[in-house]
């Protein structure tokens, strides 16, 4: 049981890994020069913020199937997991944003991606305000599952459809519709340590939550007992 | 009371931090002017492959910019300071853990 926790730790090595592979390792982009170097952060944190809203929505789904509690603290850790996932998709904003200053001269420029990661950033700011309002109430856990699945359910559209719909300045997924990669193969690996470093990190993170959920819950436990 | 207040905290912090100093922008776009890029793909990106005819010598990349170590320093220090954070509250929720279990 304890490989995982351990394996995790692996994070405070791919990190800087990562970080000095994008600086020395992979070579500047045609166009952007150096400065196309934030690839290596802005994907993998547009990344691991999609995949924590998913792991938000599947805590959810085991939270309202499983009926009996077999498992403790699901919707926390689905909470915990959204709180991961908005937490990461505003880094991506703002990695997103110097990219944009840089290779549009503005910040902003409500191109159709930045407004549907606007509109997500909205759905899941309104999860943690229901949370917060249902704070004493026994449905919260219920509440909050439905709202996550939903808000899931919401994100193919959002994240994926609406920029290929709509003409966008933002460049094409990695991996577009011709199911091709764009990339010269340093920079492909390079890209890939550094989605694979950063969604360590999200786990890491998430466990250490997760854990101090837990004892939170225990020791409340013993209080109560105490009383 | 600061173990909850750490929970939520945490992750925008951490975070924050990190994109803070990864969202340097090196101001040295090799030696070329930064243009607005109104590509659609990465394809305009892509990375010229060197000539087949050129020789070994010719072939070698460009060395990296001052800025880019400087940046790249800035970094890694911002690094280093969330993992020590990381490091020392994994180690002290650890700590609590076995002292809940002891008693």
């Amino acid at each position: 049981m304890k490989v995982i926790p351990t394996a995790l730790k692996s994070v405070y090595l791919l990190v800087p890994v990562a970080i000095i592979m994008a600086f020395l390792w992979a070579p500047p982009a045609q166009v952007l020069g150096d400065a196309s170097r934030i690839l290596y952060f802005h994907v993998p944190l547009a990344w691991v913020s999609i995949l924590a809203f998913i792991v938000a929505g599947i805590f959810s789904i085991a939270y309202l199937v499983d009926k009996k509690h077999t498992f403790t603290g699901l919707d926390e850790k689905a909470y915990n997991s959204a709180a991961l996932g908005l937490a990461f998709t505003i880094l991506t904003v703002i990695a997103g944003s110097i990219w944009a200053k840089i290779s549009w001269g503005v910040f902003w420029n409500w191109d159709p991606r930045e407004t549907s990661i606007v509109i997500i950033l909205l759905i899941y700011i309104a999860y943690f305000s229901i949370q917060g309002a249902m704070a004493s109430s026994e449905n919260r856990g219920m509440v909050g599952s439905a709202y996550l699945i939903l808000a899931m359910v919401t994100l193919p559209f959002f994240a994926f459809l609406v920029p290929r719909i709509y003409p966008s300045l933002h460049p094409d997924p990695i991996i577009n519709a011709d199911r091709k990669i764009f990339l010269d193969d340093q920079m492909r690996s390079t890209l890939a340590v550094a989605i694979v470093s950063f969604t360590m990190l999200y786990c890491y993170i998430l466990h250490i939550m997760n854990r101090m959920m837990k004892l939170k819950k225990h020791i409340e436990e013993i209080y109560h007992d105490a009383d | 009371m600061t173990l909850i207040k750490t929970r939520v905290i945490l992750p925008f912090i951490v975070l924050l931090l990190f994109t803070a100093g990864a969202g340097i922008p090196a101001d040295t776009a090799g030696g070329q002017s930064i243009t607005m890029l109104a590509a659609t793909d990465l394809h305009a990106q892509e990375i010229q492959k060197p000539d087949q005819t050129v020789s070994h010598d010719q072939e070698k990349k460009p060395e990296p910019s001052k800025t880019l170590y400087q940046v790249m320093g800035v970094v890694l220090i911002i690094w280093a300071g969330i993992a020590f954070f990381l490091f020392r509250l994994d180690r002290r929720v650890a700590k609590l853990e076995n002292q809940v279990k002891i008693k």
